[in-house]
């Protein structure tokens, strides 16, 4: 208490004055901790009590803007190259060549079968297979697992050597001496193509380029969609406010989920039970006969032996009742089940052979399907109960929330892998019923972790 | 005890820095109110954490500086009471016999105990009637404002408080 000790009280003061006076107005100082924990927890409330309508609108542009940068130079730095390399060619002089017909160059055989010239005076073609490669001003793409041909994008790159003129038997295709240069691009990752165009218009572009001639061919639509399925169970912690305090409940879900995904996108929706509780508050009022005060009885005298002028009472003490009444709190632990079924959006922000990770986002419904309210423990005795109040706030029916989700998921096997989710809530419409205080807020945050079934693989290898 | 009038706006913006001057004005004087009211230093740094928390969440309802001292006097006492009432209710201490208890005790004895003294005999009395003491005798409640905050009878807080005065001057009386 740190302060010095002194003497307080004079004679002719009662016990009132007394402590008025000496403990009234005494300062004391309070340990340093206090002040700690008091402002972490000035902190923890502000920030549980974030939400996009106290935030000045400065701060809100700066952040928008901020996410937008940090976005665009993530989005830029993990995008691999889609556009083709031309420059691993061989440069050839304008004048010597003749430019084929597109429908010469859509007419070549598949890139890695020579033509057919048996018994023919032809030059030997000079066919060649190769991946493209990195160019002096492109990226290098990681070649794909063989085999593996899931967005089906082909670059031929057909050269023309010579302009001879044909010779008589021969056909077309032999006649011209030229050296196939054929690239392509196996596996091509479809989440390149989705960043650009879902749904191009054209499946085979042609051109030509400093003598060469380019086939951009695209066998088949790039976006790859699939269902999946996940089970998990999530703990989730919900903050209430109301009148300026802030109370915590304890909720816990077990969720299955199912979702379509369409290239980057995803729609998710499912059905979660959850189970949760809170304190039912009672208020008793009740009546008790209980000593208030008491009286002396003289049942006796006699005289002071030693001072006979004296008179020695002989009291006994009686105590008086009176009927007093009492106030008490009782807090009893009702339990609450829901239901939930949420609609979310979802978007792929990065993808690689065994992680992914997402965010999604949207709307729920919460249903409350069962409650079971445990009663107060009244225990008075030599007294009765006058009310019995009860001060629980009662429980809406429905109320809807936004959702927002981080979404990361580990693939261990090619359709099996476990997916870890914190997620946010808010609470549009409050799951309790207005109080005195109003309509409480609330918010929640919990972690969604469970297993993820894939029906249907992903255009790329897991 | 007091703070500028920048202090106080910057505390109703919830400025940290002005927040924690607020707390090291009233601080001190707060944590004896919260001692008065409580049986232990722990308890009342609760009750003290727990008041200042209220005082930033609604100082916006404060309408001047000149104010905030009752105010906050008010806040404390009131989050005093509401822990009280969460901890315990009017229990009798049984192990007290208030029908066969002398009341006499020589004043010039009490003159000799310092204020922590005193203290600690107001914290060894039951938390029921060290509530209704310290509203009655030292905030300056009366009986009726008594019954209307703990929600209990004129009647009972008058008792209450009889009681109150007996424990403690048998308290003192074993003491001096």
């Amino acid at each position: 208490m740190g302060q010095s000790t002194n003497n307080n009280s004079g004679p002719g003061k009662n016990l009132d004055e007394l402590f008025r006076d000496a403990i009234g107005r005494q300062e004391f100082s309070p340990s340093p901790k206090v002040w700690k924990n008091l402002n972490w927890k000035l902190l923890i409330r502000e920030l549980a009590h974030f939400n996009f309508t106290n935030v000045p609108g400065l701060a809100l542009v700066s952040a928008t803007a901020g996410l937008l940068i940090i976005a665009s130079m993530t989005f830029w730095a993990l995008r691999p190259n889609s556009s083709p390399s031309t420059s691993a060619t061989t440069e050839v002089p304008a004048s010597s060549v003749v430019k084929p017909s597109i429908q010469q160059i859509i007419s070549v055989k598949p890139e890695t079968k020579p033509p057919s010239m048996a018994g023919k005076q032809v030059a030997k073609p000079l066919s060649e297979t190769k991946r493209l490669t990195a160019s002096n001003n492109t990226p290098v793409r990681k070649p794909a697992p063989a085999g593996l041909i899931a967005a089906n994008t082909r670059i031929e790159n057909t050269l023309t050597l010579s302009s001879e003129p044909k010779s008589p038997g021969i056909t077309d295709q032999a006649v011209t001496t030229k050296r196939e240069s054929v690239a392509t691009i196996q596996a091509m990752d479809p989440l390149e193509f989705s960043s650009f165009d879902f749904t191009p218009s054209v499946d085979t572009i042609s051109f030509v380029r400093s003598g060469e001639v380019f086939k951009y061919v695209r066998e088949n639509a790039a976006v790859a969609s699939f269902f999946s399925a996940n089970f998990g169970i999530a703990p989730e912690m919900e903050l209430y406010r109301s009148g300026g305090s802030t109370t915590r409940e304890f909720n816990y879900w077990a969720n299955a989920e199912f979702a379509y995904h369409f290239s980057r996108f995803s729609i998710h929706t499912g059905l979660g039970l959850g189970y949760t509780y809170d304190e039912g508050i009672y208020r008793m009022q009740y009546r008790s006969n209980d000593s208030v005060s008491f009286y002396k009885e003289v049942v006796g005298y006699y005289t002071d032996p030693a001072d006979p002028s004296k008179i020695i009472y002989i009291t006994r003490n009686h105590s008086i009742y009176d009927s007093v009444t009492h106030i008490a709190d009782d807090r009893t632990r009702n339990r609450y089940t829901y239901l939930q079924v949420p609609l979310l959006l979802g978007y792929t922000v990065f993808e690689s052979q065994k992680f992914c990770l997402g965010i999604e986002a949207g709307p729920a419904i919460s249903f409350l399907i069962s409650d079971k309210k445990a009663l107060p423990y009244i225990d008075i005795p030599n007294g009765r109960l006058i009310q019995l109040q009860d001060n629980t706030p009662s429980k809406q029916f429905t109320n809807w929330q936004l959702w927002v989700k981080l979404s990361i998921e580990y693939q261990f096997t090619r359709n099996w892998g476990i997916v870890v989710k914190p997620y946010y809530k808010y609470f549009l419409t409050s799951p309790s019923q207005s109080g005195e205080n109003g309509s409480p807020s609330a918010q929640a945050f919990g972690v969604d972790v469970g297993i993820q079934y894939l029906f249907g693989r992903k255009s790329h290898q897991k | 005890m007091t703070i500028t009038a920048e202090v106080f706006d910057q505390c109703l913006q919830n400025e940290p820095r002005a927040q924690e001057a607020l707390y090291q004005a009233y601080a001190s004087r707060m944590y004896g109110l919260c001692l008065r009211y409580t049986g232990s230093r722990m308890e009342a740094e609760d009750i003290l954490q727990e008041g200042f928390i209220k005082v930033f969440q609604h100082l916006t309802s404060v309408h001047s500086k000149e104010h905030l001292d009752g105010w906050i006097c008010k806040i404390m006492i009131n989050t005093a009471l509401t822990h009280y009432t969460n901890q315990l209710k009017f229990k009798n201490d049984e192990s007290i016999n208030f029908d066969t208890f002398d009341t006499t005790i020589s004043e010039d004895a009490l003159s000799k105990l310092s204020y922590k003294e005193l203290l600690r005999i107001l914290q060894g009395i039951p938390a029921g009637y060290r509530t209704i003491f310290n509203l009655y005798v030292i905030d300056g409640f009366n009986h009726k404002e008594i019954g209307e905050i703990l929600g209990i009878a004129e009647s009972t807080s008058k008792s209450q408080l009889r009681k109150a005065k007996i424990t403690m001057k048998k308290i003192l009386t074993r003491i001096l």
